[in-house]
């Protein structure tokens, strides 16, 4: 460890002395600088006084993200989306598909933070109540307003949230008309019924009531292949 | 003192947003919660209120061109008293007359707010700081609903329906 910085000592002779002016990394004409190891542990030490995101623990109960922040990149990742896309449907799939990569994270996450309680849904209306309450409280921090049945198909479900949060300063042009932003979060809830067996094909729609003109709804549709088994498995 | 009418123009003098509210109507006299939503001025064209706003960003820097060093307000209050002052610091504050009061603010960025209310007896300074609360609060409306909308452009006439929600709220409180 000595002969790293006796090459900065002969590189900077007169810097050695006052250490704030080191630096590591790289140097074009000495390669890759070593500090010594004396001066590491100051570095760390002086690092560790101000926490970063990476030194919370994941299983913190309330972790908080600042909603300006969570607004200006969602905006930039529509703006991106939408540069890169013909039209609206394919705008919202590409929403979709930045959401579902997403989804199997947060399970993930959840499932952590729950410890011994964690249960692995296999219940089909089991794991849209866990969307509804736990993933919709981790995500948002309270839980989605309404879980319903289509009365038409029994392969349909409906999440409905009457405030979203993603699409709270989001106006949408009438141009744009049938144009949910909420695609994105709907791309997290297939994420995750999928990374749970359950393939469902998820898409966010704007139904205005009075006084929730952004109310949303979350359709849900599952793949015949799940009903089957569900009922195989359930309704004998 | 009530605000009748709100203009927003750009920093390049360009009139980004216009809206004209209806006068709040005395309680005792309104029967039923729908008062009528009838503006208190008369509309003009699109092209007036245009010409209007392009007209006030060139009397506006005018008026900072003609303010004397001396006269012009220095003192910043500090960031913790106050989050989003007025960098109106020269020139046109606010136009006094018998028809109407007149309030400017202006952000960091340029942007100008304006304001017609209803001619008060209050204090002018006073007035100006009701009026300046008031565009404050229109300030803050504008960068939740406006700049964090992805389908704005920046500079543009502002049509976003929740920006015009949200201010309706603010000002008629409904």
């Amino acid at each position: 460890m000595s002969q790293p910085s006796d090459i900065i000592q002969v590189s900077n002779p007169t810097q050695t002395s006052t250490k704030s002016a080191l630096k590591g990394g790289y140097n074009p004409s000495l390669g890759p600088i070593q500090l010594p190891t004396s001066y590491q542990a100051q570095l760390a030490s002086t690092a560790s006084s101000k926490r970063n995101i990476y030194d919370h623990s994941l299983s913190r109960r309330a972790p908080e993200v600042n909603l300006s922040s969570l607004s200006y990149i969602f905006n930039v990742m529509i703006q991106y989306s939408q540069k890169n896309s013909k039209g609206i449907q394919e705008l919202e799939g590409k929403l979709n598909t930045l959401g579902y990569s997403i989804g199997p994270k947060v399970l993930e996450l959840i499932t952590l933070r729950e410890g011994k309680n964690a249960k692995r849904e296999i219940k089909l209306v089991e794991i849209l109540q866990f969307i509804h309450t736990q993933v919709w409280r981790t995500l948002f921090g309270r839980v989605a307003d309404e879980l319903e049945k289509s009365s038409e198909a029994d392969d349909e479900y409906m999440i409905t949230d009457k405030q979203p949060l993603m699409s709270e300063f989001i106006s949408v042009p009438k141009d744009m008309g049938q144009l949910n932003v909420n695609a994105f979060v709907a791309g997290i809830i297939e994420g995750i019924l999928d990374v749970c067996y359950f393939q469902a094909s998820v898409s966010a729609h704007t139904v205005e009531t009075p006084g929730c003109p952004n109310r949303t709804v979350f359709f849900i549709k599952f793949d015949r292949d799940v009903i089957e088994r569900e009922n195989l498995r359930f309704h004998k | 003192m009530a605000i009748q009418s709100l203009y927003i123009i750009n920093k390049s003098g360009g009139l980004i947003y216009q809206t004209d509210f209806p006068l709040p109507t005395n309680s005792s006299t309104s029967t039923s919660t729908t008062t009528t939503t009838t503006p208190s001025l008369t509309r003009l064209t699109a092209n007036d209120y245009l010409v209007l706003a392009g007209t006030l960003h060139g009397v506006f820097a005018i008026a900072s061109r003609l303010t004397p060093t001396a006269v012009k307000l220095t003192k910043t209050p500090p960031p913790s008293s106050n989050i989003l002052p007025s960098y109106n610091n020269s020139g046109l504050r606010c136009i006094e007359t018998e028809q109407f009061n007149l309030y400017i603010y202006q952000t960091i960025t340029g942007l100008k707010f304006m304001i017609i209310t209803t001619p008060t007896v209050a204090d002018l300074n006073y007035a100006t700081d009701v009026a300046e609360t008031a565009m404050k609060s229109c300030y803050e409306v504008y960068s939740d609903y406006v700049m964090k909308d992805p389908f704005y452009e920046l500079g543009m006439p502002i049509r976003g329906k929740a920006f015009e929600r949200r201010l309706w709220e603010l000002i008629v409180g409904k």
